[in-house]
């Protein structure tokens, strides 16, 4: 250190740790974004999907979060399939029906492939559902397959699924049910899968680098037609105001999640247009009508539904982005009611209902919301707190961190789980069992409600393969529900998705990004 | 080397307090076991995912369980991305080291000759003018400032990609998000000690040999000017090893700290403690360094 300037030697240290990071990291791979695609050829077509978060695994039976459905989406083929009514329809097989109330038949479509060339047949199905049954899997989505009894090879391209039960949502569990190939998942084992997969879906893997970006390219064998786009590129970029910036800027060609207060700025963008999907999820404020509280009382909670003015949160906070429902279930569901009228908003007679049921001056009372979990939630808690304390309650809102706010259906008993909570629930069967049994019966995590006449309807409802009959025991249990008023029943959301102008693509209720049949001039 | 090895002797129980805290406080609030199940998942289908897991077991034996493992070099599973928490936390390293390698040029390149300049410059209106600067640099909130450069030189201008990592375009304005605050810093630092340094009997010795006054001011005025600004570098940069979460949220820049946040919220206990216990050994190794640096600086100062 003689006369060397010390600054110098600091630089050079530096220098040297910035080049050992550029030498360790950056893949060989061609940048996909920020420089100009005049790297690939004139005919290639790629587009740019900016999600919130990467994917956790490309293993279907492992996914949790979107981003990891809407890759299996991509890669893998599912059994049935929802059209954009969400209507489940046929696709890797072409038939099913009920044999009986236990055996349900599913017929394949032949000549479908791996595209490693293992043929997808009837053992195929067999290895995947046996694959989520196995409880040393750990496979997330087990919770639905459970009434899966065992699953039998009639023949090449049948497969009888046998239940334990009765269980009519069976067709729409198959909806989600992502077949991977048997000799490479058993070859290469269940986290060198979840890494490299391989599927029969119209795009296969090329790329993932954690937290930059997931890259697919179309298979051109696709049975159903080789994909339009030649590539597209799933970018994990966490901040929403990132996101939209990419989409501003050209680097991103769909954006999920589009704040409502964003649109109108996104609109007057010429490359941009604003495209929505009615979401499937059920916003509503739990009630627990199981402590000791004023809540035990049926008027009290329906005057809370009286007092909450729906509509202006859905016109002022949401922008308009949401639509009123009058029970947990949304339109696209089966068993919703389109009869079913919602309270209004009516705060004179939530104050005589209060008065009669013997608290004309109020109560206090606590209620919990997550903050960041849902779009507005933290907003729209606190307009309904505002709005309950019109009608001389003393809102005592907590607002907290998802993983705090779910932990503690599990944890607190039920006298101390709070007496008014926040929840959006969305079901991907599209059907009322899930949430209707999650939620208005006893002993489930998040229940806080127990009416017998309405638990016993709806077990009836799980086992009833007569679809009509089926749909009547529901509506008989929302009617009873409506009266006994164990939820502040809200709004579905508008699902707002900014798209490049010139992508060919539109958004579906069930938040799937479907990009095979997607194209870009 | 005696004194490396008692300072790499003394991480030890840092390290220990870090290996317990972390463990301690990311079940304080709970376990993942909701986050991952669907939500209608019974409360058996519940208590059986606890017990594959082993959430329900004593929490001492959970972590003498932990304890051992790592002694034995491996950081278990991530709960979510069924991978080794070691390879995933290797993955991200060298986008952290170049973000916080970049960042810590950035600042010291632009810095210190933004200090030495306001120091030696009789110039009022221009030492206004840095100083204002440097309070304003710190004052600036990162997500600010990262936002309003995405959106003017990526959204309007187009210059500059809005994010990603890869290429050197990529890198400019992630480096300078998380350099402006230490840019501003460093020549705070840099200025203070130049005007406390130039005042001294060796420097008005140096002039009275005849120096030209840039030799005087680099050789020997500023060397003894930037240990303050070698301390606070280096203790920024271990701070950078954590990860700059805001940072690399913005501009999707896959480092370390997304790694942790990610970790956090959904509540994947093996992942949160391997990469507290990596962030901490990075911070602890650097202060080392940055203590071994001083000698390089001031013969004077010793360490034992």
């Amino acid at each position: 250190m003689k006369r060397g300037s010390v600054l110098s030697t600091l630089v050079l240290l530096m220098t040297l740790l910035l080049i050992a990071g550029c030498g360790g990291g950056t893949s060989s791979q061609p940048p996909v974004d920020g420089s100009p695609a005049a790297q690939e050829p004139a005919t290639s077509k790629e587009i740019v999907v900016a999600v919130g978060v990467d994917a956790t695994s490309m293993d279907p039976a492992m996914s949790t979060n979107i981003t990891d459905k809407h890759v299996a989406t991509a890669i893998f083929d599912t059994l049935l399939i929802r059209d954009n009514d969400m209507t489940v329809q046929p696709n890797v097989a072409v038939r099913w029906e009920a044999v009986d109330p236990l055996t349900w038949e599913f017929e394949l479509r032949p000549g479908i492939t791996f595209t490693n060339g293992e043929p997808l047949n009837a053992e195929a199905v067999k290895f995947t559902i046996d694959r989520i049954l196995d409880p040393d899997f750990n496979a997330p989505s087990f919770a639905q397959f459970t009434a899966i009894e065992r699953v039998d090879v009639i023949d090449e391209l049948t497969v009888h699924i046998v239940t334990s039960e009765p269980y009519p949502v069976l067709p729409a569990v198959m909806a989600e049910l992502w077949i991977v190939p048997p000799g490479y998942v058993q070859e290469v084992g269940k986290e060198a899968f979840g890494q490299q997969p391989i599927g029969s879906g119209p795009f296969k893997l090329v790329d993932w680098v954690r937290d930059e970006h997931i890259i697919l390219e179309a298979n051109p064998d696709y049975w159903n037609g080789a994909p339009n786009l030649s590539r597209v590129t799933f970018k994990p970029v966490p901040e929403q105001g990132a996101r939209i910036t990419m989409l501003q800027a050209g680097d991103a060609h769909i954006v999920a999640g589009i704040p409502p207060y964003m649109v109108a700025q996104l609109e007057s963008h010429p490359d941009i247009r604003i495209a929505t999907a009615p979401g499937a999820r059920s916003y509503f404020v739990g009630i627990n009508t199981l402590a000791d509280s004023p809540l035990k009382d049926p008027k009290v909670r329906q005057a809370l539904n009286y007092a909450v003015d729906v509509e202006t949160i859905i016109d002022t906070t949401l922008e308009g982005y949401g639509q009123r429902l009058a029970s947990l279930l949304t339109p696209r569901q089966v068993g919703f009611d389109p009869d079913l009228e919602a309270y209004p908003y009516d705060p004179d007679r939530a104050r005589q209902l209060l008065a009669e049921a013997g608290y004309p001056d109020g109560f206090t009372v606590r209620f919990e919301a997550p903050n960041g979990r849902y779009p507005m939630d933290r907003e729209v808690a606190q307009t309904i707190a505002g709005q309950l304390e019109q009608i001389g309650l003393d809102v005592d809102l907590q607002v907290m961190e998802w993983g705090t706010y779910v932990n503690q259906f599990r944890e607190k008993p039920e006298e101390e789980m709070a007496p008014l909570y926040f929840l959006g629930w969305s079901i991907p069967t599209f059907d009322a069992d899930a949430i209707l049994f999650a939620l208005a019966r006893p002993g489930q995590t998040y229940s806080r409600y127990h009416n017998p006449e309405v638990a016993d309807l709806l077990l009836e409802a799980r086992y009833e393969i007569d679809a009509e009959r089926r749909v009547q025991l529901y509506h008989e249990a929302l009617a009873i529900m409506r009266e006994d008023a164990p939820f502040i029943w809200l709004y579905q959301m508008d699902d707002i998705y900014g798209i490049r102008a010139d992508v060919d693509w539109e958004p579906r209720s069930d938040e799937r990004i479907y990009l095979d049949k997607a194209d870009i001039r | 080397m005696r004194l490396v090895v008692s300072r790499l002797l003394d991480t030890i129980p840092v390290l220990l307090g870090v290996l317990v805290i972390a463990f301690v406080l990311v079940r304080l609030t709970g376990d993942p076991t909701l986050l991952m199940l669907p939500p209608d998942a019974t409360p058996e289908q519940i208590e059986a995912f606890r017990q594959r897991m082993g959430f329900d077991r004593p929490l001492a034996v959970q972590f003498l369980d932990f304890v051992l493992q790592v002694l034995r070099g491996d950081l278990g599973d991530s709960l979510r991305f069924h991978q080794p928490v070691s390879r995933l936390i290797i993955e991200r390293l060298p986008a952290t080291l170049e973000l916080a390698a970049g960042g810590v040029i950035f600042a010291v390149v632009v810095g210190v000759p933004l200090g030495v300049w306001a120091a030696v410059s009789r110039n009022r209106i221009l030492n206004a003018l840095v100083s204002g600067f440097a309070y304003l640099g710190q004052a600036t909130p990162p997500f600010w400032l990262g936002l309003v450069m995405m959106l003017y030189f990526a959204a309007i201008l187009q210059w500059l990609p809005s994010g990603g990592r890869g290429t050197f375009a990529q890198l400019i304005m992630p480096v300078v998000t998380v350099g402006m605050f230490l840019v501003a810093m460093i020549a705070r630092l840099t200025r203070a000690g130049m005007l406390e340094t130039m005042r001294r009997d060796y420097i008005r010795t140096a002039r009275a040999k005849g120096l030209a006054e840039r030799a005087v001011i680099y050789r020997h005025a500023l060397k003894n000017a930037l240990i303050p600004v070698v301390t606070v570098t280096g203790v920024q940069f271990g701070a950078l090893l954590g990860g700059a979460v805001v940072t690399e949220t913005i501009f999707a820049w896959p480092g370390v700290g997304r790694l942790l946040i990610q970790a956090i919220y959904n509540r994947d206990f093996p992942l949160v403690q391997g990469v507290l216990l990596v962030v901490a050994a990075g911070f602890v190794l650097v202060n080392m360094l940055v203590d071994l640096t001083y000698r390089l600086l001031d013969p004077r100062i010793r360490l034992d």
